[in-house]
């Protein structure tokens, strides 16, 4: 592997994670370059970047999705590397592929990898085939003649899924066998009705299960290391909401044995680059979910408790640099938790808000990622996520603190986000006590609802309000004092 | 006179008066001096009967935002004739409004098609899931105000049909 230097790197991202690489990018000494489109011309990243490239689209989306574009205005700006940050192009393989050809430093992993394990179902296959734990399964395509048989051989309780489903629809838990039968036929009615195609497959059903994931790094000379794991159990509607390093769930034993997996799935990938690889724990088992193939939104709690900046470690190796460190050099200090303040409305099942962004004053002392300014506004075109909240302590009693400080001190005014959601979650017992799995969310629907206000509250919110709003200030005004004495009597 | 403020989408009835010595808030049963004094670039005091109240404030035209001991607040003030018509139901059946911000992804009807009630008007995306929005009722499309891929926040206007009313 030889050396591949090089001295400017432009983000094809936006928001906060573009925010983030650049940070790195330019502390490093290098030049940090941006796309943007027409509606993120006033955002942080484009005023922090060296140089900042106009990208066009059919929507705001389609332009950071349009990879053909993306690199020929990065090749023709000079951009000696590309970084993807997540979403967008970071796992297309295409898109690797492409900055490659044009010369160009991809700041990932190769596009071998990525296909490797963008497809889920030969990516458990490869897992699985080297000695890794994945979900005890049976797949209808295998021989559809025995799958009946081959799915109660795995047990119950059971999950059935079409093999061609995504995003929850069609799946059906059977915790009794007796049942089987006819809920193969429901499922495959199902996959019918929803995707075109009524093939099965069934795994073990995890109950109450966590969502565990290891953060990797691999070197381009075939060193691998793990930088211990994340606990993202806290999700509403398959997305991650708080995420926190180390996972209160796990004993050290269980530590140790599913980031030793971790590692060893990366290193039989031949994996290069920073990656996460994705469990499912329950009743002291984990299986393989997935690995991604990227810098994921809630690297920074890893980066707190290891105190390893992940993209200066993506950019090392994507020069050709050897990692330099073994396992034994990483150890965890303390705690890190993050919150992810989204636009939405946690009372209204989470819908997304828009709105101007009139005040934004983040806490002090904290460290924030955030993509969003005063004066901005956030509207439909993107995703809702305006910025994450990470804190560091010495103990998780300590972090949860600071998390919940941190949130009360954010001033955000002028659209609606989830900050008092997140403070309310913070103070939930289970989760105080660590006691939580992917579905806490929606077993506890009282954290959504906003909490009637008591009079003293009301008196003072409508009381400044009233002082500030013209029409009612003004029609007081108008009111001589004498009459204004007597004024509650009027109508 | 009375004002209609929403605290958080929920309305409230006030009135504000004067009294020797500042401005008195009337809401339901209760009546308390108040006063505001603007501290810094958007840092307010507000007081209520000697307690001070720390507040970080941004009014936009009718609508006062509040960031108050670690919760944001959206009060808004609505003039009589708007509530009145809100709350008598209005012409409500004519205008289909977005439940949520989102963006458009079909648009199979246009300006003078007839369609029936439960019939597809416009598909919105938002938050990765499609959602058809259906005719209220039996009528006739008067405006469709959003093309394909346009955003639009919650509670626009997406269709109006033609109205039955008179």
């Amino acid at each position: 592997m030889t050396a591949r230097p090089f001295t400017s790197v432009l983000v094809a991202n936006r928001g906060e994670i573009a925010v983030r690489i650049l940070r790195t990018v330019q502390a490093l000494g290098m030049e940090g370059m941006v796309v943007y489109h027409a509606a993120d011309a006033g955002s942080p990243a484009v005023r922090m970047a060296d140089r900042a490239i106009e990208i066009s689209g059919a929507t705001p989306v389609a332009a950071y999705l349009d990879a053909a574009q993306i690199v020929a205005k990065a090749s023709a700006a000079g951009a000696q590397a590309i970084h993807p940050g997540y979403g967008f192009l970071s796992e297309n393989a295409e898109f690797a592929k492409a900055v490659a050809e044009a010369g160009m430093v991809f700041v990932g992993p190769t596009p071998e990898a990525i296909e490797l394990m963008g497809d889920k179902v030969r990516a458990r296959n490869f897992v699985e085939a080297r000695g890794f734990p994945v979900a005890p399964s049976a797949i209808e395509d295998d021989d559809p003649v025995s799958f009946v048989d081959r799915a109660r051989a795995v047990g119950a309780p059971l999950l059935i899924k079409p093999s061609a489903g995504g995003g929850g629809k069609g799946m059906r838990i059977v915790r009794d066998l007796a049942l089987l039968d006819e809920e193969i036929e429901r499922g495959r009615s199902e996959g019918l009705r929803y995707f075109g195609d009524g093939r099965l497959y069934a795994e073990r059903y995890v109950e109450r299960p966590r969502h565990i994931e290891v953060q990797v790094l691999g070197d381009a000379h075939g060193n691998v290391v793990h930088l211990f794991e994340r606990e993202c159990s806290i999700q509403r509607r398959f997305q991650k909401v708080v995420e926190e390093s180390p996972s209160p769930g796990l004993t050290p034993e269980e530590r140790t044995q599913i980031c030793d997996v971790a590692a060893g799935i990366a290193r039989a990938a031949n994996y290069r680059n920073a990656g996460t690889v994705e469990f499912i724990y329950g009743a002291g088992e984990f299986y393989f979910l997935e690995m991604n193939t990227r810098l994921q939104v809630e690297h920074p709690v890893t980066e707190e408790v290891t105190g390893i900046d992940l993209v200066a470690e993506q950019l090392r190796i994507a020069k050709g640099e050897p990692l330099g460190y073994g396992q034994d050099e990483i150890c965890v200090r303390g705690h890190a938790i993050e919150v992810r303040l989204y636009a939405e409305d946690s009372a209204r099942d989470f819908s997304p808000t828009t709105g101007p962004i009139l005040a934004y004053r983040p806490p002090q002392g904290i460290r924030v990622d955030s993509g969003v300014a005063e004066g901005g506004a956030v509207t439909a075109n993107f995703d809702p996520m305006l910025a994450k909240v990470i804190v560091h302590g010495d103990s998780r009693e300590q972090a949860i603190e600071r998390a919940k400080q941190a949130l009360a001190d954010f001033v955000l005014l002028g659209c609606k986000t989830n900050a008092g959601f997140l403070q309310r979650l913070l103070a939930d017992p289970d989760f105080a006590a660590g006691d939580m799995h992917t579905g806490s969310i929606a077993e506890k629907p009282w954290l959504a609802q906003e909490p009637e206000l008591d009079q003293q509250r009301l008196i003072e919110l409508l009381g400044a309000a009233a002082l500030l709003l013209v029409p009612v200030r003004t029609a007081a005004d108008a009111v001589s004092l004498q009459h204004a004495a007597m004024g509650a009597w009027r109508n | 006179m009375q004002h209609h403020i929403s605290v958080n989408d929920v309305p409230h009835r006030i009135w504000l008066g004067r009294s020797a010595d500042g401005y008195v808030l009337h809401a339901g049963d209760a009546v308390a001096p108040v006063a505001l004094r603007h501290d810094a670039d958007g840092q307010f005091i507000f007081e209520t009967g000697g307690r001070q109240v720390p507040m970080v404030i941004a009014v936009d035209g009718d609508v006062v935002h509040i960031h108050l001991d670690g919760e944001a607040y959206r009060l808004a003030y609505t003039d009589a004739a708007t509530f009145h018509a809100a709350a008598a139901g209005g012409a409500a059946g004519d205008v289909v409004r977005a439940p949520m911000p989102g963006v458009v992804i079909a648009s199979p009807v246009a300006a003078g098609d007839a369609v029936a009630a439960g019939d597809t008007l416009i598909v919105i995306e938002s938050m990765k899931l499609e959602t058809a929005i259906k005719a209220p009722r039996a009528g006739t499309v008067e405006t469709v105000s959003f093309t394909l891929g346009q955003t639009f926040d919650r509670d626009a206007i997406l269709v109006k049909l033609v109205s039955e009313g008179e």
